[in-house]
C-alpha cells in the first residue's frame, strides 16, 4: 500500500461501510440502555413504594390498637415520640380532633386530599418546620370520636434510585463505546487493508501490467470469493487482450502486401504510357485485390466475433446433423465437377443449443478445405459420444503432418507455400473459433490417408 | 414511369455512388446525410424504396426507420450497414426494414435488391400466385413440377427452390449472395464459388434440349431468368 493511501485512512473510515455500521449499532445498543434501565428503575421504584406502603399500614394498624388499649392520649404521646426521631425513612404523622385541630405530629396541617379511607396515596406536603415540600406517600384513618389520624412515609427514596441507575448507565455506555468504537476500528483497519490490496492491483492492472493477480488466502472468505472472480475476469481480459493484439499484428501484417501491392498496381497506370487494354486489366486486377482485402478483413471480424462470445445470446436448440447435411449438399455439385463425392452421414438429429449460421459456416469452411485436398471422397459424419456431438469431415488427400497440426489452426497460416493463391489462411482458426465458442474444440488427425477434423462439442449446454 | 428512389446516407462518397448508380439506371434520386430530414422525406413524399444507412447524424438509422413505420410507411427499406453481424441484421427486420446489406457492397448487388424490394411490394398486394410462369417454362408451387413447353423437368428440392427464386425475379438480376440468402438462408460466403456450380446444373435441366436459354449470366453481377438475356 501507498504512503498516500495511509494518510487517507481517516478520511475512508469515516465512509467506510463498517465504521456506518458500528456508529449504527452504538445507537442501537444505547437504546436499549435506555430501556432496560429505565424498566429497572420503575421496577425497583415501585419496590420501594410498596414496602413503605406495608410498612405504613403496620404502623396504622399499630396505632390504632394502642389508641384503643391507652386512649387518645397515649396516642398522642407515642406518635409525639415517633415524630421526633429523624430516622431514614423520614417518617410523617398528624393526628387531628374531630374539629380538625392539630393534635400532634410533623404535619403543618391535615391534608384535604386525603380522606380517613386507609388507602394509599401519593402526595406533596409540607412538613411543620421544613421548608420545601415533599413528596409522601401515606395513609389515614378514623378512630372512634372522630380524631383521625395520618401516617406516610417520605419517597424520596427515589430519587437515590435515579442518582444510582444513572451512574450505573454512564458507565455502561461508556463501556460500550470504547468497546464499539476500538472494535470497529479494528474491524474496518483489517477490512480496508484487504479492500486497499485489490484496490492496488486494480490499478497496477489499469496502468498496464496485466499479469497481475489478486492473492487468494484459501480460507474461502467473502473475499477470496472476490478475489477469484476477479482473477477470473483478469484471466479472461488478458486472453482477449493478447487475442486482439495477435489479430490487430496479423492484420497489419497481412493487409499491407495487398494494398502495397494495389498501390503498385495503381501507380503503373500512367495514362500516357499504357495502352487501353493494359489499364483495363491493371484496374480489373486492382479491383480483385480491394476485394479479396475486403474478404480477409470480413474472415476476421468473424472469427473476433465468434471468439468474443458475444453471439451466445442467438444460440437457439438446432439439430447440427441437418446443418452439417445441408452444407455437404451445398457442396456436391462443386465436389462432382471436380471428380470427388460427398458422403453425409447423419443418421439421426442431434439437437445442440448453438448458433445455426456460424456452424454451418465452420462446416463449410471443413467441406471446403476437403474438396480443395481431397483425391475422390469427402465424408461429412455427425455422431454422438459422451455426452458431446462429433462433426467429422473426413478427406483422403495428403493430410497434415502431425507436427503442423497445432500450427494449421493458428491464423494466417498457409501450410503449403506454394497455394497462396486461394485461401486466407484463416479457414480452420474460423471452425476452431466457431468450436470453442460452443464450448468445445477442433482436433486434427490423421485419416489414413488425409486428413480428419472433428469439432466435439459437449451438448449439455443450456 | 420513373421509380423513385431515396438515399439516407451521411458518407458523401458513397452516397454519390449510389446515386449516380440509380440514375444511370433510370431511377429518380433524392439524398440526405441527415436522419432527421430522411425521417421527413420518407414521410412526407412518395418513394418506391428507401436505402437506409445505420450510422446517421441526428437520428440514428433504426430509429428513423421505426418512426417511419410507425407512421403507417409501407416504403420498402433496405438498410445498409458496416454492422454486418446476424444480431444486428436480426435487430434491423425487427425495427421493420425489408432487406440488409453490408458495407461494402457493390452496386449491381444493391440494385438487384432494391429493383427486387419494389417489385415484391408492386406484387404485394396481389394474392399470392399458385404458379409461376415465364415464356415456356412453367412452375407449379402447390405440385411442385416444374413443365417447359408441356415436357417435365423432374428437379431436386434445392434447385426447385433456385427456379422459384429466379422465377420470383424473372427480368431482374439475382446475386450469388442474394441466391445463398433466399435458398439456403445463409448470410455467410463459402470460399469456393459453389452457387455457379448449381447454376449450371440447374441449367442443364432447364435450358439444354431447349432452342432458346432462360438462364443468362450477367457478367460481374449474377444471374437472370428471361427469355432473352
Amino acid at each position: 500500500m501507498s504512503v498516500t493511501g495511509q494518510r487517507r485512512v481517516p478520511v475512508r473510515l469515516w465512509r467506510s461501510v463498517t465504521v456506518r455500521l458500528v456508529v449504527a449499532s452504538a445507537v442501537l445498543s444505547t437504546l436499549t440502555i435506555g430501556v432496560v434501565f429505565g424498566f429497572l428503575y420503575w421496577r425497583a421504584v415501585g419496590v420501594v413504594e410498596e414496602q413503605a406502603a406495608d410498612t405504613v399500614a403496620s404502623e396504622i394498624r399499630g396505632l390504632a390498637e394502642h389508641f384503643g388499649d391507652s386512649g387518645l392520649l397515649g396516642l398522642v404521646r407515642s406518635v409525639q415520640e415517633r415524630s421526633d426521631i429523624t430516622s431514614e425513612a423520614e417518617p410523617v404523622y398528624l393526628i387531628v380532633d374531630g374539629l380538625g385541630n392539630y393534635l400532634a405530629g410533623n404535619l403543618m396541617a391535615w391534608p384535604p386530599v386525603i380522606p380517613p379511607d386507609g388507602r394509599w396515596r401519593k402526595v406533596e406536603l409540607y412538613r411543620r418546620g421544613g421548608g420545601q415540600p415533599i413528596l409522601i406517600g401515606a395513609r389515614a384513618h378514623a378512630l372512634p370520636g372522630g380524631v383521625r389520624l395520618l401516617v406516610g412515609r417520605a419517597l424520596d427514596g427515589r430519587v437515590k434510585i435515579q442518582d444510582a441507575i444513572g451512574e450505573a448507565v454512564l458507565w455502561a455506555l461508556a463501556a460500550l463505546w470504547a468497546m464499539a468504537v476500538g472494535g470497529g476500528l479494528l474491524l474496518s483497519r483489517t477490512i480496508l487493508r484487504r479492500v486497499d490490496e485489490v484496490a492496488a492491483i486494480n490499478r497496477d492492472v489499469m496502468v498496464g501490467d496485466l499479469g497481475r493477480r489478486v492473492p487468494v488466502r484459501g480460507s474461502g472468505d467473502e473475499f477470496d470469493r472476490l478475489a477469484a472472480s476477479m482473477n477470473a475476469m483478469l484471466d479472461r481480459i488478458e486472453e482477449l487482450m493478447v487475442g486482439m493484439r495477435t489479430v490487430t499484428d496479423s492484420i497489419g501484417h497481412d493487409l499491407r502486401s495487398p494494398l502495397t501491392r494495389l498501390r503498385s498496381r495503381l501507380e503503373r497506370i500512367q495514362p500516357s504510357e499504357t495502352s487501353p487494354t493494359e489499364r483495363d486489366q491493371a484496374l480489373d486486377d486492382a479491383l480483385g485485390d480491394i476485394d479479396a482485402t475486403l474478404d480477409l478483413l470480413n474472415r476476421l471480424l468473424e472469427i473476433a466475433r465468434a471468439e468474443s462470445g458475444l453471439q451466445r445470446e442467438q444460440m437457439t436448440k438446432i439439430d447440427v446433423a441437418s446443418v452439417a447435411v445441408d452444407v455437404a449438399e451445398l457442396y456436391d455439385p462443386t465436389a462432382e465437377e471436380a471428380g470427388l463425392s460427398i458422403e453425409a452421414t447423419a443418421d439421426q438429429p442431434v439437437m445442440l443449443m448453438g448458433h445455426g449460421e456460424l456452424l454451418a459456416q465452420a462446416v463449410s469452411n471443413l467441406v471446403d478445405n476437403a474438396t480443395k485436398y481431397a483425391r475422390q471422397h469427402v465424408r461429412v459424419e455427425v455422431s454422438l459420444a459422451d455426452g458431446s456431438v462429433k462433426v467429422s469431415v473426413v478427406d483422403d488427400g495428403p493430410g497434415i503432418p502431425e507436427e503442423d497440426r497445432e500450427r494449421a489452426i493458428q491464423r494466417f497460416v498457409r501450410l503449403d507455400p506454394s497455394r497462396t493463391g486461394r485461401g486466407s489462411g484463416l479457414g480452420l482458426s474460423l471452425v476452431a473459433a466457431v468450436a470453442r465458442l460452443h464450448g468445445g474444440s477442433l482436433v486434427l488427425s490423421d485419416a489414413e490417408p488425409g486428413l480428419r477434423a472433428d469439432m466435439v462439442m459437449p451438448i449439455s449446454r443450456g | 414511369m420513373t421509380r423513385k428512389i431515396l438515399i439516407v446516407e451521411d458518407d458523401i462518397e458513397t452516397a454519390a455512388y449510389m446515386e449516380r448508380g440509380f440514375v444511370e439506371q433510370g431511377y429518380a434520386v433524392d439524398r440526405t446525410a441527415d436522419g432527421r430530414e430522411g425521417l421527413f422525406l420518407a414521410t412526407g413524399q412518395d418513394y418506391d424504396a428507401v436505402v437506409l444507412d445505420r450510422m446517421l447524424p441526428g437520428l440514428d438509422g433504426l430509429s428513423v426507420l421505426k418512426a417511419v413505420r410507425a407512421a403507417g410507411v409501407q416504403t420498402p427499406v433496405l438498410i445498409l450497414s458496416a454492422m454486418g453481424a446476424l444480431d444486428e441484421r436480426v435487430r434491423g427486420l425487427r425495427a421493420g426494414s425489408d432487406d440488409y446489406l453490408v458495407k461494402p457492397f457493390a452496386f449491381v448487388e444493391l440494385h438487384a435488391r432494391i429493383d427486387a424490394l419494389i417489385r415484391r411490394s408492386a406484387a404485394g398486394t396481389e394474392a399470392p400466385p399458385s404458379r409461376l410462369v415465364v415464356a415456356d417454362l412453367e412452375l407449379d408451387l402447390l405440385s411442385r413440377k416444374v413443365t417447359r413447353a408441356g415436357r417435365p423437368i423432374p428437379l431436386q428440392q434445392r434447385e426447385f427452390q433456385m427456379l422459384e427464386y429466379l422465377m420470383r425475379h424473372a427480368g431482374r438480376v439475382v446475386t450469388r449472395t442474394m441466391l445463398l440468402e433466399g435458398v439456403w438462408n445463409y448470410h455467410f460466403d463459402p470460399q469456393t464459388n459453389v452457387i455457379d456450380v448449381h447454376i449450371s446444373r440447374l441449367r442443364q435441366k432447364v435450358d439444354k434440349d431447349f432452342d432458346s436459354p432462360l438462364i443468362h449470366t450477367v457478367r460481374g453481377s449474377g444471374y437472370m431468368l428471361a427469355l432473352d438475356g
